[in-house]
């Protein structure tokens, strides 16, 4: 179990769905992202940016069958503020 | 970065259930599609009873090769289509709860298919169909409700 410990820089509504989206997964690219969370590319890269200058996720540009592709994924630092920050909501509700 | 908390319990948890909503979105993406399901534990189901049976002649041996690797083929498939798709499934690493229950039901399919085997060699020819149901209940099981190693509940709320 984390150490619970709240975080706002996840606790924004998108950032913390971004991050429970990408901790079941190795990676996930960013327009299944972008789909999951009916957002726009604009707003996505603004959390997604947030999230990269905390060392919380790592974004990665490869080319796959010729085609440009970003790839986000959660961080060791990334998984365990998630992981702090739900421990920590769930402290607060009580559970 | 403030680390302070100052919310209440009601926006607590409706970002607790929001979170968990997102999880359960990111499990559902690696689950197979019903007929890739059925189709495995099928598959896993002929190899079971195929390899039970084996030992008594070669065609059974032929019908277990070719469906065990029919299963690999098709996983790996499922695996290749999930990248093109633009998901990564995770790798097993170090002792977690994903880890140990992916461990405990291979090495739970793996008692059956011995079990069988071995029941099969003794005379009980039944073993080798029992064998294989559950080796098909077991595997559409999992590829359904665990398809991340993690159990998938119905409720995205208070997990």
């Amino acid at each position: 179990m984390s150490k619970a410990c709240f975080d706002s820089l996840i606790h924004a509504h998108n950032r913390l769905q971004i991050c429970a989206l990408l901790h079941p997964v190795s990676e996930l690219e960013f327009s299944v992202v972008k789909a999951q969370l009916e957002v726009s590319d604009s707003v996505l890269s603004k959390h997604v940016k947030a999230l990269e200058q905390a060392n919380y996720i790592s974004v990665a540009k490869r080319v796959s069958l010729s085609r440009p592709r970003t790839w986000l994924s959660l961080t060791e630092l990334g998984e365990a503020a998630y992981l702090g920050h739900v421990a920590a909501l769930r402290e607060i509700v009580g559970l | 970065m403030n680390k302070n908390s100052n919310i209440g319990a009601e926006a607590a948890r409706a970002s607790l259930i929001a979170a968990n909503g997102a999880k359960r979105k990111a499990n559902l993406l690696l689950r197979p599609p019903v007929w890739l399901n059925v189709l495995i534990s099928l598959l896993a189901a002929l190899a079971t009873t195929a390899s039970a049976q084996a030992s008594q002649s070669s065609f059974w041996t032929l019908i277990a090769i070719g469906a065990a690797l029919s299963v690999i083929a098709l996983a790996l498939g499922w695996s290749h289509y999930l990248r093109v798709s633009g998901v990564k499934a995770k790798h097993l690493k170090g002792v977690s709860r994903k880890t140990l229950t992916t461990v405990a039901l291979a090495f739970l399919s793996a008692f059956i298919v011995l079990l069988a085997v071995y029941l099969t060699k003794q005379g009980i020819w039944q073993s080798a169909y029992v064998a294989g149901a559950m080796i098909f209940l077991f595997s559409s099981f999992a590829f359904y409700k665990l398809p991340a190693g993690e159990w998938l509940t119905k409720d995205s709320g208070n997990e």
